[in-house]
C-alpha cells in the first residue's frame, strides 16, 4: 500500500506507458505469481519444521519450498483452509503450526498473561487503596502539626524528599 | 598463545576470588586500605580480560589455526573484518567480551563514586567479582577460547555466512555489551540490600548506570531489527524469535525502572519494587545470554549449541535465591515515606506505565518458555509465532503509547480537570481526526488506533516542549532554538525524555504501517519482464555473477521504477560461501522512494536466466530507522551531565506551571 496520494491520472499515465512498451514488444508486464494470495496466507500461518523460527512462507529452505508447492497444489484442488492445516498437522504434529490452537493444555498460553494482567490490576488496585490511606495520613500529618517545632522538621524532611512541597 | 592466553584467565579468576575476599573483609573491618584493594583487583581483572581478548584478537588477524575457536569460525580468504567478528561468532568469545565489558563498565562506575559511597563500592565491587569469578571460571573450564587443537588445520572452517554482514560487526557486540551492563546496577542494588544503606543519596547512581545499560541494550535491539530487515530476508525486522524475545525482556523491565525510580525519587514510593525491576532485570539479561548461547530453545540465532546449560542454570537459581532473599531480608527498610493522592496524577500513570511494561514482559517471557513446557509435559514442543504476541502484546503496547500521551500531562499528586483538558484538547483532537481519516481511507480498525495513539504520544511531547520554550521565552527572554536548547541542557531527564517519546511515536508509526500495509508478490520472470505492485515497477535486468574472495555471488539486476521514473538499479545478491554452499546468504535490494520501501529478493533462478523473486513494498519502515536514530539522539540528551548548577527554581513561576513547570529531581 502506497500511503503517497496517487491519483487516477498517475493510474492511466501508468498504463498510457505499459501500452506503448508492450507495444513495442521490449518488455511484458503483469507476471502471474509464483503462489496465489491464498497459499501465500496458509504458509505464513505454517512453520518451517527445519529451520527455526520461520514460518514456511519466509523461509529459503528446501522442506519450506516443497510445503508452499504443497499448499498450492492443495489449494488448486480446492481444500478448505481446516483440511490444509490439517493435512500438515496430521504429518508433523500440531508444531507446523505457528499460532497454537486454542485447546487443551494451550488454553494456559493465552489466558496465564490475561490472569496475570488482572492479578496485576487487583495488586495495583490494593496498592492504590493503601497508598492513599498512607498519603491522607501523610498530608493530614503535614497540615494538623502538632507543634510549631515539629512542622519546621516535617517541611524541611518533606522538602528533601519532594521539592514540590514548597 | 593458547598458554598465555589460558595463563592470563586462570590469573584473573584468582586475582577476582581475592578481590572478593579484599572488598568484603575491607568492608566489615572498616579497613579503608583494604577495600581499595578489592577495588583495584576489579580493575586488574579487568586488564587481565581485556589482554586475554587482545590474545584472542591477535590469534585471529594471524590465522593461528591451533586454536580451536580460530580455526572453527574464520579462514585465511575472509576480509579481515569479518576475521575480527569471528572473535564473538561463538560462545567462548562472546563470554569473553562479555566479561570485558561488565569489568570495563563496574571499574569506571566503581571507581569514580568510591569517595562519595565509600560504604556501597565495596559490596558492589565484590558482587561484580563474583559474577565475573563465574564467567571466567566458565571460560577457564568449561568453554575456554584458548582450547588446542590435536592437529593444526591448514585452514580454517571460516564464520557462519550469516555472521559476515557489516550489520553482525556491530550488533551482537552491542546485545552482549548490554546485558553485560546490567552487572553495574545489580552490583550497586545488591551492595545497597547487605548495608541497608536505602536511603535516597544512592539513587542517582544507580539511576545513571540503569540508563546506560538501557542506552546500550536499545542500541543493540535497534541494529538487530536493521539486520534482519537487510539480511534474513523476509521483509520484516522483528518476529518475536525466542533470541530477539530475550533481549528485549530486559529492555521491559529497565525500561520500566527508568520510570518508576522518577516515583520513588519524588515521592518516596515503590522503594521494593524498583529494586525488584533491578533484580529481574539483571536475571533476564543472564538468562538472555544463556538462552542466545545455549540452543535450549530453537531459533535462527542459535549459532551455538554448547554444554554451558547446566552452569548457567545453577548461575541463574543462585542469583536468583540471593536477590529475593535479600529483598526479604531487608523488606523493613523500604517503607513508602509518600503516597499516591489521587488517580489522576503522575505517580498513577506510572504504575499503570509499569503495570504494562511488567505484563508484557511476563506474556513475552511465558510465550518464549511455553516451548519448553509443552516439551515437559506432553513431549512435544509446541510452536508459538507471531499471532500470540500481536494478540497478547499487541493491546497492551498500544495502551501504552496512549499512556505515553497522557502520562506527561500529569501533575505529581493530583492534576486538575481544567488543566487536563486544555493540555490533552490539541493532541486528542488531531489523533482523533487521524483516525477518522485513516479508517475513512484503509478501513484498519487498529491500525488507525495505533497511529492516532502514537499522534497523541507526539502531541503530548510538542505541547509539553511548546510550555517550556514559552516560560523561557517570558522569563529568560530566550529566542525559540535558543529555549529548545537550553531546556534540553537545564533539564535532560525531562527533556530528553520527551525527545525519545518522540522516537517512540515514529517507530510505532513505522512498525503499524509496515505491518498492516505491506504488500507482497513472488513471481518467476525472465529478463525484460516487469513486475507491478502497489503503484510501483520492478523491471528484472538479468542474473550476473562474480567471484570475490571468500564466496561467490549470483546478482538479480533489477531496476525500480514509479509512474514511468526509474528510481533505482539496484542488485538483489545470493552468496555461497566456501564450506558453506548449503546455506547460501542474502542481500536485500532495497530502495525508499517517498515513505515506501521497495525490496526484491532473489530466491532461485534457471540457467536460462529466469529468476524466482520475492517482492515487497513495505511503507514507513524508514520512520523505524528515524525514530531510532530520534531515540538515540534523546538517549545522549538524557545521559549528557547536567550542568553542575542546577536551574534555579524561582526562573519558573511554579504558581502558574503547578501543573506542567515542575523541576528536574
Amino acid at each position: 500500500m502506497n500511503l503517497r496520494a496517487r491519483s487516477f491520472t498517475a493510474a492511466a499515465i501508468i498504463a498510457l506507458l505499459l501500452v506503448l512498451i508492450g507495444a513495442f514488444g521490449a518488455s511484458t508486464s503483469a507476471q502471474e505469481d509464483v503462489y496465489s494470495e491464498r497459499t501465500v496466507e496458509i504458509g505464513r500461518k505454517l512453520a518451517c519444521p527445519v529451520c527455526q523460527g520461520q514460518t514456511v512462507a519466509d523461509s529459503h529452505s528446501r522442506v519450506a519450498l516443497e510445503m508452499m508447492l504443497a499448499i498450492d497444489a492443495q489449494v488448486k484442488a480446492g481444500r478448505t483452509d481446516e483440511e490444509i492445516y490439517d493435512y500438515f498437522r496430521a504429518r508433523y504434529g500440531d508444531e507446523v503450526l505457528v499460532e497454537p490452537p486454542h485447546e487443551g493444555i494451550n488454553l494456559a498460553l493465552w489466558w496465564l498473561p490475561v490472569g496475570a494482567v488482572v492479578l496485576g490490576l487487583g495488586v495495583v488496585a490494593l496498592y492504590f487503596r493503601d497508598s492513599v490511606a498512607l498519603g491522607r495520613g501523610l498530608r493530614r500529618q503535614r497540615e494538623e502539626p502538632a507543634d510549631p517545632e515539629l512542622e519546621q522538621l516535617a517541611r524541611r524532611v518533606l522538602n528533601d524528599a519532594d521539592p514540590e512541597t514548597t | 598463545m593458547a598458554q598465555i592466553g589460558q595463563g592470563i584467565l586462570t590469573l584473573a579468576l584468582a586475582m577476582a576470588i581475592l578481590g572478593i575476599g579484599l572488598s568484603i573483609v575491607g568492608e566489615r573491618r572498616r579497613i579503608p586500605e583494604l577495600a581499595n584493594s578489592g577495588l583495584r583487583a576489579l580493575i586488574g581483572v579487568t586488564v587481565l580480560l581485556i589482554l586475554a581478548a587482545a590474545v584472542l584478537m591477535l590469534s585471529f588477524v594471524n590465522h593461528d589455526f591451533s586454536l580451536a575457536y580460530v580455526s572453527g569460525r574464520s579462514s585465511t580468504d575472509m576480509p579481515l573484518q569479518y576475521v575480527i567478528t569471528a572473535f564473538y561468532g561463538g560462545q567462548a568469545g562472546s563470554l569473553l567480551l562479555w566479561s570485558m565489558v561488565a569489568g570495563i563498565l563496574a571499574s569506571i562506575a566503581f571507581y569514580r563514586n568510591r569517595a562519595r559511597f565509600p560504604r556501597l563500592v565495596p559490596y558492589a565491587t565484590a558482587t561484580t567479582l563474583a559474577v565475573l569469578s563465574f564467567l571466567i571460571f566458565m571460560l577457564v573450564v568449561v568453554a575456554t577460547p584458548f582450547a588446542v587443537n590435536h592437529i593444526t588445520p591448514a585452514e580454517g572452517r571460516g564464520l557462519n555466512p550469516l555472521l559476515r554482514d557489516p550489520g553482525m560487526m556491530i550488533h551482537p557486540p552491542m546485545l552482549l555489551s548490554g546485558f553485560a551492563s546490567f552487572t553495574v546496577p545489580f552490583s550497586i542494588v545488591v551492595a545497597a540490600l547487605i548495608t541497608g544503606r536505602m536511603g535516597s543519596e544512592w539513587l542517582k547512581f544507580i539511576r545513571n548506570w540503569a540508563l546506560i545499560s538501557w542506552g546500550i541494550l536499545s542500541a543493540g535491539i535497534f541494529l538487530g531489527g536493521w539486520w534482519a530487515y537487510h539480511v534474513l530476508g523476509w521483509g520484516g525486522y522483528w518476529a518475536w524469535d525466542p533470541v530477539e524475545n530475550v533481549s528485549v525482556l530486559p529492555w521491559f523491565t529497565v525500561t520500566a525502572f527508568i520510570h518508576s525510580i522518577i516515583v520513588q525519587e519524588r515521592r518516596g514510593m515503590l522503594r521494593v519494587w524498583n529494586v525488584g525491576l533491578i533484580l529481574a532485570s539483571f536475571v533476564l539479561s543472564i538468562m538472555g545470554t544463556f538462552i542466545v548461547r545455549s540452543g535450549l530453545i530453537s531459533s535462527v540465532h542459535a549459532f551455538a549449541l554448547s554444554d554451558i546449560g547446566p552452569y548457567f542454570l545453577g548461575f541463574f537459581v543462585t542469583t536468583m535465591v540471593i536477590s529475593i532473599g535479600l529483598i526479604i531480608y531487608r523488606l523493613p527498610l523500604m517503607r513508602a515515606t509518600g503516597g499516591v493522592e489521587s488517580a489522576a496524577s503522575r505517580e498513577a500513570g506510572f504504575l499503570l506505565n509499569n503495570l504494562l511494561f511488567v505484563a508484557i514482559a511476563f506474556a513475552t517471557l511465558w510465550g518464549t518458555l511455553y516451548p519448553l513446557v509443552t516439551e515437559a509435559v506432553r513431549g512435544t514442543a509446541i510452536t508459538v509465532g507471531i499471532p500470540f504476541y500481536n494478540q497478547v502484546n499487541g493491546p497492551m503496547l498500544l495502551a501504552l503509547l496512549f499512556l505515553m500521551g497522557i502520562g506527561p500531562l500529569f501533575a505529581w499528586r493530583t492534576t486538575a480537570r481544567d488543566a487536563l483538558i486544555r493540555a490533552t484538547g490539541i493532541p486528542l483532537g488531531v489523533s482523533i481526526i487521524a483516525i477518522v481519516v485513516i479508517l475513512f481511507l484503509f478501513g484498519q480498525p487498529m491500525a488507525a488506533l495505533g497511529i492516532g495513539a502514537a499522534i497523541f504520544a507526539a502531541g503530548a511531547v510538542v505541547v509539553e516542549y511548546y510550555r517550556g520554550v514559552r516560560l523561557r521565552q517570558k522569563n529568560a527572554g530566550d529566542s525559540v532554538p535558543v529555549a529548545i536548547f537550553r531546556l534540553a541542557r537545564r533539564d535532560p531527564r525531562r527533556y530528553g525524555g520527551y525527545i525519545v517519546h518522540l522516537g517512540v511515536a515514529l517507530i510505532a508509526v513505522g512498525i503499524i504501517g509496515s505491518w498492516f500495509f505491506q504488500s507482497e508478490r513472488q513471481v518467476i520472470v525472465a529478463p525484460g519482464e516487469t513486475v507491478d505492485l502497489a503503484g510501483y515497477s520492478i523491471t528484472y535486468d538479468g542474473l550476473s555473477t562474480k567471484q570475490n574472495a571468500d564466496n561467490s555471488e549470483v546478482t538479480a539486476n533489477v531496476t525500480i521504477s514509479e509512474d514511468g521514473n526509474e528510481e533505482a538499479r539496484l542488485g538483489a545478491k545470493r552468496f555461497f560461501y566456501r564450506g558453506f554452499e548449503d546455506q547460501p546468504t542474502t542481500r536485500v535490494a532495497v530502495t525508499t522512494v517517498g515513505f515506501d520501501d521497495v525490496y526484491v529478493m532473489l530466491l532461485e533462478w534457471t540457467d536460462d536466466q529466469r529468476a524466482n523473486l520475492r517482492i515487497f513494498v513495505n511503507p514507513l519502515v524508514t520512520w523505524i530507522w528515524a525514530g531510532g536514530a530520534l531515540y538515540l539522539f534523546g538517549m545522549i540528551v538524557l545521559a549528557w551531565p547536567a550542568p553542575a548548577v542546577q536551574p534555579v527554581r524561582a526562573a519558573a513561576p511554579a504558581k502558574q506551571g503547578g501543573m506542567l513547570g515542575e523541576p528536574a529531581s
